[in-house]
């Protein structure tokens, strides 16, 4: 422990000779921060914006467009506006308008009721609305499709419960259409879910790059093997009463402080500068330290893997990438395709964004994150362990 | 008096290479050992064996009675290891250099603080102690690089090619360091392709070839192995080829060496004057003119030539 120690500390001092500690646990960290501050700013989900336009004007399609833009006003709603923050209608004049501002990227779908609309729910026939996507905004166009489904569905209710009503009493349809009209509910996204449940985008992006900063941080350790062995300078450290193993973990140790000191800054001026809501400090900090200890774990197995500089600097590039891909630190493990889910519990970086994003939503305290935290741990040692076992095979052997 | 280091059938292969094949040492100590042979013999593939730095697949190293390993072994107290490059840290200072090594080594406290003073004081760097390595010339950090491995006071200094590369005056001040360590009690194991370095601070060397010791003992031993013969050095121009049979057909001439240069080739005679106005006078009838020669007394270089068949610097 000792050695390893003198060795942790002869490296740290060396990295901030050479300014490479202030890069890692400072400069690029406040950078990092910064951007996501700045671009992430209060965003907790995506925002749409969906045209409407209606080629009937009947008063039953007027109704229907006043009331996606303005629920509360009806058909005296304002040119841009919504039901919920998250998807925003405006109102175009015809469909051409529409269109155009479809194709140019105005809007993020269109939702258009066409010509006959309003006839067509009258006599009860199938009804028509017209969703018009562009492929490059494959989501916004989902959700512009989601809208016309929905309005016709609530429509052809509406009509549906007319033909009923009309039955029981005196009053002609189109009058009966245009009193149900009034009362037609607001469009609104339903999650299914507790919407009071959120992520703060700063802060899951921010321990998200975090983490895939910790992976390129913690390179330096293979590297700096490398470069010793390549030096000479490692033949004679291991000349001295020391085992491989302990030269490994005084590489590992001292890049995992200035790492874990890096995170640490993501963190707090994330949270000071920008308000980014990571959740309770001693669940962040716990799982900072456990991230940083499993992250170098796979840092002393790419250790205990390369025989060069170069190989060290290739083997860590393709951990990262294929370890950040899985763990869902590009998308968030939440809006990845189900298979990718699963593979992500593989990734220790999959487990740390559990954790992060329990602290964030749930306000989870370091008990209630303790899975993540025991599997990061384990993921770590298991690493570690076989790092041990391969620098001594590989790096010291030759 | 039990030895510094016994080394017993070594042998570590690489692959299907074997680059150390069965080999014996036994250095005693204040001796100062030679491990003369070419590049790539199994020099430093031997010594990193010695030092603890690479697993021998077979045989066994002993330090002052304690086996060696790879591990934390406490055998590597014992050893001091000079490695051929300059194993320093660059970015640190000298002083901060001795202090890591030294520390390594289990030193702590005033121990080390006068242990870094004495080392540098043996290199004569005290008052540079404080400046950046990569600030020194080569030939200073070629003594910083001795007086790391000497800083835990070691039974047995390795010193692995340590003049590679250094211009003559560093190599005399390193080269009278090592007489003055010698002379001061300390076993040393010198590995040189150099062989007048060996012949100047060894009192015996031995010659490996091929990751095998072929020979071994003091340099009068060695010579006697190939004879009390001088070696002429034969240079000429035009058919070289035919000189070299016409001379190897004189009388006196005892064994012929071509070596990698086309233009000269050896001759072992018993009896230099003698030959050297048989070969002028051969050259003519050979298709070839002499345009020097050069009477070697026999010396560790010969020695390898003799038992190797090629020249210390191939």
């Amino acid at each position: 422990m000792a050695a390893s120690l003198v060795v942790a500390v002869t490296d740290l001092v060396r990295r901030i000779r050479n300014r490479s500690a202030l890069i890692v646990a400072i400069g690029a960290p406040v950078a990092m921060a910064g951007v996501f501050g700045l671009l992430l700013d209060g965003a907790t989900s995506a925002h749409f914006t969906v045209g409407v336009a209606d080629a009937d004007r009947s008063a039953v399609s007027r109704q229907v467009a006043g009331t996606l833009v303005d629920p509360a006003g009806g058909s005296g709603g304002t040119a841009e506006s919504g039901a919920d923050d998250r998807i925003r209608f405006r109102t175009f004049a015809d469909e051409s308008a529409l269109r155009r501002a479809v194709d140019d990227g105005d809007v993020d779908g269109g939702v258009l009721l066409p010509d006959g609309f309003g006839a067509d729910a009258a006599a009860g026939k199938r009804l028509t609305v017209v969703a018009l996507r562009d492929p490059r905004r494959a989501i916004g166009g989902e959700v512009a499709a989601a809208v016309a489904a929905s309005v016709g569905h609530e429509v052809a209710g509406v009509g549906l419960s007319v033909r009923v009503a009309s039955g029981l009493t005196d009053r002609p349809p189109g009058e009966l259409v245009d009193a149900a009209g009034d009362r037609t509910p607001a469009f609104r996204l339903d999650e299914g879910g507790d919407t009071s449940r959120s992520i703060d985008a700063s802060a899951f992006f921010g321990a998200s790059m975090a983490i895939v900063f910790l992976f390129f941080g913690v390179a330096y350790a293979p590297r700096s093997l490398m470069k010793e062995k390549e030096d000479g300078t490692l033949a004679r450290v291991l000349a001295s009463p020391i085992a491989p193993g302990s030269l490994l973990a005084g590489k590992v140790l001292g890049v995992a402080l200035l790492s874990a000191a890096g995170f640490v800054v993501v963190w707090w001026v994330t949270t000071a500068a920008f308000g980014a809501a990571w959740g309770p400090p001693a669940t962040v900090l716990i799982l900072i330290v456990a991230t940083v200890l499993s992250i170098s774990g796979v840092s002393a197995f790419v250790c205990g893997l390369a025989r060069t500089n170069e190989q060290a600097d290739t083997y860590t590039s393709a951990v990262t990438f294929v370890l950040a891909l899985l763990g869902g630190n590009f998308v968030g493990p939440a809006n990845a395709p189900p298979l990718l889910q699963r593979l992500s519990l593989l990734t220790p970086n999959g487990w740390a964004l559990r954790g992060f994003t329990a602290a964030a939503v749930d306000g989870a305290a370091p008990h209630e994150v303790l899975g993540a935290i025991a599997v990061l741990l384990v993921v770590g040692a298991a690493f570690g362990a076989a790092g041990w076992v391969l620098v001594g095979r590989r790096v010291v052997q030759g | 008096m039990e030895p510094v280091l016994t080394c017993e059938g070594l042998i570590r292969r690489f692959g299907s290479r074997t680059a150390v094949d069965g080999v014996d040492l036994r250095v005693e100590k204040g001796e100062t050992y030679g491990l003369l042979g070419p590049n790539g013999a199994g020099k430093t593939t031997t010594i990193s064996m010695v030092a603890g730095i690479l697993e021998p697949d077979a045989g066994s190293i002993v330090i002052a009675g304690r086996p060696m390993s790879t591990g934390p072994s406490p055998a590597k107290r014992l050893v001091g290891l000079v490695p051929q490059d300059i194993a320093l840290y660059p970015d640190l200072s000298a002083e901060e250099n001795l202090r890591f090594f030294g520390r390594l080594q289990g030193l702590r406290g005033r121990h080390l603080d006068a242990r870094v003073h004495a080392v540098l004081e043996l290199v004569g760097l005290s008052d540079r102690s404080r400046d950046r390595i990569d600030a020194y010339s080569g030939g200073m950090k070629r003594r910083v690089n001795i007086a790391a491995g000497l800083i835990h006071e070691p039974a047995l200094l390795i010193l692995d090619e340590p003049t590679v590369g250094v211009d003559p005056q560093s190599r005399n001040q390193i080269l009278e360091s090592i007489e003055a360590l010698g002379g001061a009690g300390l076993s040393v194991l010198y590995t040189t392709h150099y062989m007048e370095e060996a012949e100047r601070l060894c009192r015996r060397v031995g010659i490996i070839d091929d990751g095998r010791l072929v020979a071994e003992g003091t340099r009068r031993e060695l010579v006697a192995m190939v004879g009390e013969h001088d070696r002429v050095v034969v240079s000429a121009e035009g058919d070289l080829d035919s000189l070299a049979r016409a001379v190897k057909g004189l009388p006196g001439a005892l064994d012929l060496v071509r070596g990698p240069d086309p233009e000269h080739f050896e001759v072992t005679t018993a009896s230099a004057p003698g030959l050297l106005a048989a070969i002028v006078a051969a050259a003519p009838g050979a298709g070839a003119s002499v345009t020097g020669l050069e009477v070697r007394e026999p010396d560790l270089e010969a020695v390898f030539l003799h038992l190797t068949g090629k020249a210390l610097r191939d």
